[in-house]
């Protein structure tokens, strides 16, 4: 064991970056923590089925949140895996208070698409750029089938390609459950995508 | 049989290229943040750099408020409140310390008051009018050097994660000093206490304190804490 105190590493993107032993002196300051995830936290939200016009309001209050109990964050966990918690909390409780308001946005919508394709691909032709809008679409439709829980280990394996002992950590799941969980949401992934193939077939002539 | 594959992969490819908003949606962010957490019009439009928010302004707000000192900010206001050579021009905190500072208000608050020491502070020839100013408003030093460390122990009980503790504290501030010029600061923290420990009324409470107190920095906190954000700041008057 080592009794060294190594300083937080606010872009720890990974659990071998943050070990057990290394326990903080101090908590990190907000500010580098905020330039390090905000990022993450965005792409968080959006992938966890925020509708853009929300995106912007939930990352925020995500971090009132961070900025209020980063003093009793402990580096047991990522700074990430902690934000991540933070993320699907509030996530849920925009869902909550905004459901209706929620089903009226689709979670990925025409103006979205268009930003996110000119902001990702500079350089592509306008085919290619449309190719991956309506993938993107579709992604994003076949994510808003699955429950809440298989969407974030899908979404933290396929997208932040986190290792299962990872996932588990972010969602405070033993290995096993969150094993488990990710096995299920590969499943009704597959099952949804199926779906739709057949419904767009069956629609060919 | 539906299996994973590497066509079911290749679907998430476009979105794992996805790195974050764009700059202008960032910038959106930030300043949103600031205001959010500041509660405060000059923090909503600065830059995050640390002469933003200057202490002047800051000041201003304080007597304006009648906050003297709070949980956000509160290491400058307690420079200027307990030194009685402190200027409001006085420069502002190191340059790795502010910008966390104004976000948050932060960081361990001792530490922002540690780092202007009343005896670096130039003196100028307004400052005598802008001290009597500030006695003007203020209770004698002592009173509030003491009711200070009373709310510095509240909050430092939050920090630690230990509510019940907190609320405790609260509830002796409000004996010793029923009518103190930090009772705004100690209720606002004995709510988040209440809200973190999950009593029934907190809630209830918070919209109270929010409506007595709308202007108060404290908001935003007990906001958080107490999860109904949204019922407790649509009772804060439109312009707040």
């Amino acid at each position: 064991m080592s009794a060294t105190v190594a300083p937080i590493d606010v872009t720890a993107e990974s659990h071998a970056d943050a070990s057990a032993s290394a326990r903080p002196a101090a908590p990190p300051s907000f500010q580098p923590v905020y330039d390090a995830q905000v990022d993450f936290v965005w792409r968080s939200a959006r992938r966890l089925g925020v509708p853009e016009a929300a995106v912007e309001d939930v990352v925020q209050d995500v971090f009132v949140v961070v900025h209020r109990r980063l003093s009793d964050y402990d580096g047991r966990v990522t700074l990430k895996a902690w934000i991540f918690g933070i993320v699907v909390k509030v996530v849920g409780d925009h869902r909550r208070r905004f459901r209706r308001k929620w089903a009226r946005c689709v979670a990925y919508d025409e103006a979205a698409e268009g930003k996110v394709a000119a902001g990702t691909d500079r350089g592509r032709t306008p085919q290619a750029m449309a190719e991956q809008s309506e993938a993107l679409r579709l992604l994003h439709a076949l994510l808003d089938t699955l429950d809440d829980g298989k969407r974030q280990v899908l979404v933290l394996a396929q997208l932040e390609e986190m290792s299962v002992p990872e996932i588990a950590e972010c969602l405070g799941l033993n290995v096993n459950t969150a094993s488990a969980r990710l096995r299920a949401a590969r499943k009704a992934f597959a099952e949804a995508h199926a779906r739709h193939r057949a419904r767009t077939e069956g629609r060919r002539p | 049989v539906t299996e994973w594959s590497d066509d079911l992969d290749a679907l998430f490819e476009p979105e794992r290229r996805l790195g974050g908003p764009t700059a202008q949606a960032k910038t959106r962010m930030r300043r949103a943040l600031s205001a959010s957490l500041g509660a405060n019009p000059a923090a909503a439009t600065a830059s995050w750099s640390p002469a933003a928010v200057s202490l002047a302004k800051l000041t201003a707000t304080a007597l304006v408020a009648g906050a003297l000192a709070t949980g956000l900010f509160g290491g400058r206001l307690r420079t200027l409140v307990l030194s009685p050579t402190s200027s409001v021009d006085a420069p502002p905190v190191p340059r790795e310390r502010a910008p966390a500072a104004e976000f948050s208000g932060a960081a361990p608050p001792a530490a922002t008051a540690a780092a202007v020491p009343s005896s670096a502070v130039p003196r100028d020839p307004g400052a005598p009018a802008r001290q009597a100013r500030v006695s003007a408003n203020a209770p004698p030093a002592d009173t509030l050097a003491a009711e200070l460390a009373e709310v510095d122990a509240i909050e430092e009980s939050l920090r630690r994660g230990d509510p019940s503790t907190a609320l405790a504290l609260a509830g002796a501030y409000g004996r010793h000093y029923p009518a103190g010029a930090l009772r705004e600061e100690a209720t606002g923290a004995g709510i988040i206490a209440q809200c973190r420990l999950g009593r029934s009324g907190a809630e209830d409470a918070a919209r109270t304190y929010a409506r007595a107190h709308p202007r108060s920095l404290l908001v935003p906190r007990i906001r958080a804490a107490c999860g109904a954000y949204d019922s407790i700041t649509d009772e804060r008057s439109p312009g707040q």
